[in-house]
């Protein structure tokens, strides 16, 4: 009985072969798209604990000091039995990028990730400490290294990518620089030691640093996480659409079924199983286009991140079991989530129902309003978050009722928006058009639902970093003040650029400045002099009258907002900048694309108690005409590399490059997103072409022909996407506001003023207009060639 | 009027070629009321519907006054079925998304030939008054049918085709529809032809004719 009933069911589907591909094809995009993104977190991860692992993360006890360690206390405190080992790191500027250098001693440090190719044997462990030197880096690094004038090297995939690791020695060299910049200290450290204070005046600190980059990029996958569940949720719809019709379609077939003597549970049970098989397919398939999806992606969150945190992550996809096990996991509680009000509807059918298939998903006025008042419910729940929530988990979930909430209000807000075009005066036509539009309002929502999400996304996405690429640019013409940034190799050159740049500037501004822990995270605080480029220019977002006053006579601090939001820092507020250094806060100023908090303060305060901090770096204010000629003058005369004297308009020209990078990722799921709500209006209006003949064929008998009937097809179509689309640009702007004001703020610790791009809208509402042409076209060619037989099948008598 | 000469109509079905009408001919005069009768699969409705300019013969001549029909492409048909001939279906007549109102002016407005006070005269006769806010799902079988009928005399076409309108009807039911559709057909000077099954029906009808495997008997 099992196989026949099965047999029995399963040939619907030869019947409805479109159908069929639909609910396959939305299941597979669905789990594709999830699982492309969880793919790409879970490699971001990957590389995150490879970074942890590395030196920089690893939770040891670490010996720093006021400046550069010399190499003389790590010989004092090996002599003194302390197991140490020096570390010192810098970036080393490429061609087209920068490496980031890690110098360890070998023979004295830890065991740590990348180093094994020394341990293993041959010639690397001589050729690493020899005066030539070599580099380890990761497969990834290596083509960036082709160059002349760097150590050879060899390939490691423990190393993380724009890393190299080098003999301390040879990175002292290459980065110019004395002394190591901390001394690791082992946990495990021989009986009987002196006690550290004694042997050195270096300070003792725990390592924070472990799982940082994890914890700084936690709000950008969940960001990634969330726009995959949102193109997951429209995937579902076009799975929901196609199971319900075929659900309904195949009423009659269910019901002889039963009354043949096919028990309702065998039969509820023999559905799952089909729905089971089919998920199953669809998620396998879906799952390789995911990983297709996220190869693809890949480099370009890894640009991402590398822009916004520093963060490396690899370019390489791994593969991993249990993400493939996930995702299908996903796929089928998806496929089970959009069946399950199917099922349910045949288990409470009774055997005596009317076999005629309804109008699918025809929700009646009553559901309407009852999904309304869901809807008005959820809305007022996304206000109450946005006003009173306060975190960011509380920012996602204002985002997720303000999207789910809109998306159940569409059908009365669109019904009620054709109900006022119907008063205006039309013809005959116009007037069918409109009220055929209603009529296909409830069985078209869910994919206008999906559409409007889309829209709603790409708006929202859209404004928020066009916001802030307004702001930012606004931002580095204020912060970018100075016409050329010089730093020095050493610091006899930079006294030697010093004494060459004061009689050709109008202005030689030191940028100086020491990391140090505000607060207990990771900061840096800057010395400046007093000069009108600070005054006239420094984006201050609040400040005390006379702040520049203060800051020049280190009385007062300027504090970045990252700080001020994220320790409720007040103006007048004290900061502790060291133990036996507080001031009040005088000012707080934008400082977008930095993660850490950051202080400033006059330079002659930061360097009396940091007396030995190198001095390396100048802004250098002088006409524009010249810049260039010093530029050329420096590289000449001082041999200083290019990356040493940066001009305002390359920096900002860098700035915006990585900005751009930055969102890459974001553009191209838009993009995805909305393809996929394209695809749920295409089946969605093939599942209902079949619906759409008896509705169709009175109009037709009446006098139109095929081609008027395709051309009003089309314009309802077109007419309920523009609809959607303009009660989408409100919904993307509410998006945009919690972007921008709850999940920015909470995430970054910035917020940015909004900026509104109307000319974005029309491009959208014409792409908008696009996707819905692109779904009707096949539906409508099917019906201009649908012959006079099939229109007029519709009122057989006989059938 | 309306005279067809030996049409001829087949249809593939089953990998060859099914003959539905074997060289039918017939005339109608204006205001005359032909029954077209015949068992199931004679090829009734496939006449009704070639006269009606919903298809077209493989062979024979169609005319309507000085108007060639079978020639027509599908924007010639389209416009006589706008404008000149009106069809009654069985079911499935009205436009589900209109409301009574709408649904009786549609194809008069549709043909630019709209009268206001004709039309309240036929809601009145039709004892449509109190439906006009309604759509069709909110009607019975039979106030359905009289809006079809309302919208095909609303018109003023020159022929009406009933393809067996009154087949969901009970008899009772019937006979009101019947009378309305030829007193209205009637006094609109349209020539009125009705596909049924009804000997009954059939007999209160001008003129019979009866199909029998595609031929006029």
């Amino acid at each position: 009985m099992n196989r026949t009933a099965f047999l029995a069911l399963l040939s619907h589907w030869r019947r409805h072969p479109v159908q069929l591909v639909t609910l396959c094809v939305g299941l597979m995009l669905a789990t594709a798209l999830w699982s492309g993104v969880q793919a790409v977190n879970a490699e971001a991860r990957a590389s995150y604990d490879r970074a942890a692992a590395d030196l920089g993360q690893t939770p040891l006890r670490r010996l720093t000091g006021d400046g550069p360690v010399p190499i003389a206390e790590f010989v004092a405190l090996r002599r003194a039995g302390w197991l140490v080992s020096p570390v010192i790191e810098g970036d080393l500027p490429l061609a087209t990028d920068s490496l980031r250098l890690i110098g360890v001693d070998p023979l004295t440090t830890p065991p740590r990730p990348g180093l094994e190719p020394l341990l293993e044997g041959g010639d690397a462990l001589p050729r690493f400490l020899s005066v030539d030197g070599l580099m380890i880096v990761a497969p990834e690094t290596a083509p960036l290294l082709d160059g002349p004038g760097l150590p050879p090297h060899i390939q490691s995939a423990q190393v993380p990518p724009g890393t190299a690791l080098v003999d301390f020695r040879l990175a002292q060299r290459l980065l110019g620089r004395d002394g190591v910049d901390h001394l690791l200290v082992a946990r495990e450290q021989p009986m009987g030691l002196p006690p550290l204070s004694e042997v050195t005046d270096l300070t003792l600190t725990e390592d924070q640093a472990g799982g940082d980059l994890a914890q700084l990029t936690r709000s950008f996958h969940l960001n990634l996480t969330a726009f995959g569940l949102l193109a997951f949720a429209v995937g579902l719809f076009i799975v929901q659409s196609a199971i319900g019709l075929a659900f309904e379609q195949r009423r009659s077939a269910i019901r002889t079924l039963r009354a043949l003597g096919v028990p309702l549970r065998r039969l509820m049970a023999l559905l799952a199983a089909e729905l089971l098989a089919l998920a199953t397919l669809s998620g396998l398939a879906g799952i390789a286009l995911g990983y297709v999806i996220a190869a693809a992606l890949l480099p370009g969150v890894a640009a991402t991140l590398r822009g916004l945190y520093g963060a490396e992550v690899s370019g390489q996809l791994g593969f991993d079991p249990l993400w493939a096990v996930s995702a299908l996991a996903i796929s089928l509680l998806g496929a089970a989530a959009a069946g399950a009000q199917s099922l349910w509807r045949v288990s409470q059918m009774p055997i005596l129902s009317p076999a005629q298939p309804r109008a699918w998903a025809r929700a009646s006025q009553r559901a309407i309003l009852t999904q309304l008042a869901v809807a008005v419910a959820l809305l007022a729940l996304s206000g109450a978050l946005a006003f009173w929530g306060g975190s960011l988990v509380a920012g996602f979930a204002c985002l997720a009722a303000l999207l789910i909430g809109a998306a159940l209000a569409l059908p009365a807000l669109l019904l009620g928006l054709l109900a006022l075009l119907q008063r205006a005066p039309r013809g005959v036509l116009g007037e069918w058009l409109l009220a055929d539009a209603r009529q296909q309002v409830p069985p078209l929502s869910l994919a206008l639902m999906a559409l409007l999400l889309a829209l709603a996304a790409n708006i929202g996405v859209g404004t928020m970093v066009g916001s802030f690429r307004d702001t930012f640019t606004g931002w580095l013409d204020q912060r970018l003040a100075a016409e050329l940034y010089v730093t020095a190799r050493d610091p006899a050159e930079a006294e030697d650029l010093r004494a060459y740049l004061e009689p050709r500037a109008d202005a030689l501004l030191p940028i100086w400045s020491v990391d140090l822990p505000l607060r207990g995270a990771p900061a840096e605080v800057f010395g400046i002099v007093d000069h009108a480029t600070y005054r006239d220019n420094w984006p201050l977002l609040d400040a005390v009258p006379d702040v520049w006053d203060r800051v020049a006579d280190g009385t007062g601090v300027l504090i970045n907002e990252q700080l001020a939001r994220r320790e409720d820092i007040a103006l007048g507020a004290r900061l502790e900048i060291t133990p036996d250094w507080q001031l009040p806060v005088a000012g707080v100023y934008s400082d977008y694309g930095n993660t850490r908090g950051q202080a400033i303060t006059g330079i002659d305060a930061l360097s009396q108690r940091f007396p030995d901090r190198p001095r390396l770096r100048y802004a250098v204010r002088l006409p524009s005409y010249q810049v260039s000629e010093v530029q050329t003058a420096l590289r000449a005369d001082f041999g200083l590399p290019e990356a040493n004297a940066i001009d305002q308009s390359a920096v900002k020209r860098f700035s915006l490059d990585v900005f751009d990078r930055t969102f890459l990722v974001s553009e191209a799921l838009n993009v995805l997103t909305l393809g996929v709500a394209a695809f749920a209006m295409l089946t969605s209006l093939l599942s209902l072409s079949g619906l759409r003949l008896p509705q169709l064929a009175p109009v037709w008998a009446l006098g139109l022909t095929p081609r008027r009937l395709a051309i009003f097809e089309v314009a309802r179509t077109v007419l309920l996407a523009l609809l959607t689309c303009l009660l989408a640009i409100p919904l993307g702007l509410a998006l945009a506001w919690v972007l921008l004001n709850i999940v920015n703020v909470e995430a970054f610790g910035w917020r940015l003023p909004m900026t509104l791009f109307p000319a974005d809208w029309i491009w959208l509402a014409l792409w908008a207009t696009l996707a819905a042409l692109a779904a009707c076209l096949w539906p409508v060619l099917r019906l201009t060639r649908l012959p006079a037989a099939d229109l007029l099948r519709v009122f057989a008598n006989e059938r | 009027m309306l005279d067809a000469q030996n049409l001829v109509k087949s249809y593939p079905s089953a990998g060859r070629r099914l003959e539905v009408l074997r060289g039918v001919s017939l005339h109608m005069a204006a205001r005359e009321s032909v029954a077209l009768t015949g068992e199931s699969g004679s090829g009734k409705s496939t006449l009704l519907h070639l006269l009606g300019c919903l298809d077209t013969p493989d062979a024979g001549r169609i005319s309507l006054q000085d108007t060639v029909l079978h020639d027509l492409d599908e924007t010639g048909r389209a416009a006589m079925r706008r404008s000149r001939i009106a069809v009654i279906f069985q079911q499935l007549n009205l436009i589900p998304s209109l409301t009574v109102a709408q649904n009786l002016s549609f194809q008069a407005r549709l043909a630019e030939r709209f009268d206001a006070d004709w039309t309240a005269e036929l809601t009145d006769r039709l004892g449509l008054a109190d439906l006009l806010d309604r759509y069709p799902e909110q009607l019975s079988g039979g106030q359905q049918q009289r809006v079809a009928i309302g919208r095909a005399v609303a018109l003023r076409p020159e022929v009406v085709l009933a393809d067996e309108p009154t087949g969901n009807l009970d008899e009772a039911t019937a006979d009101t529809v019947l009378d309305l559709m030829l007193d209205l057909a009637r006094d609109s000077g349209a020539a009125f032809l009705m596909v049924t099954h009804s000997p009954r029906l059939a007999a209160r009808l001008d003129r019979r004719l009866h199909l029998e495997k595609g031929r006029i008997v």
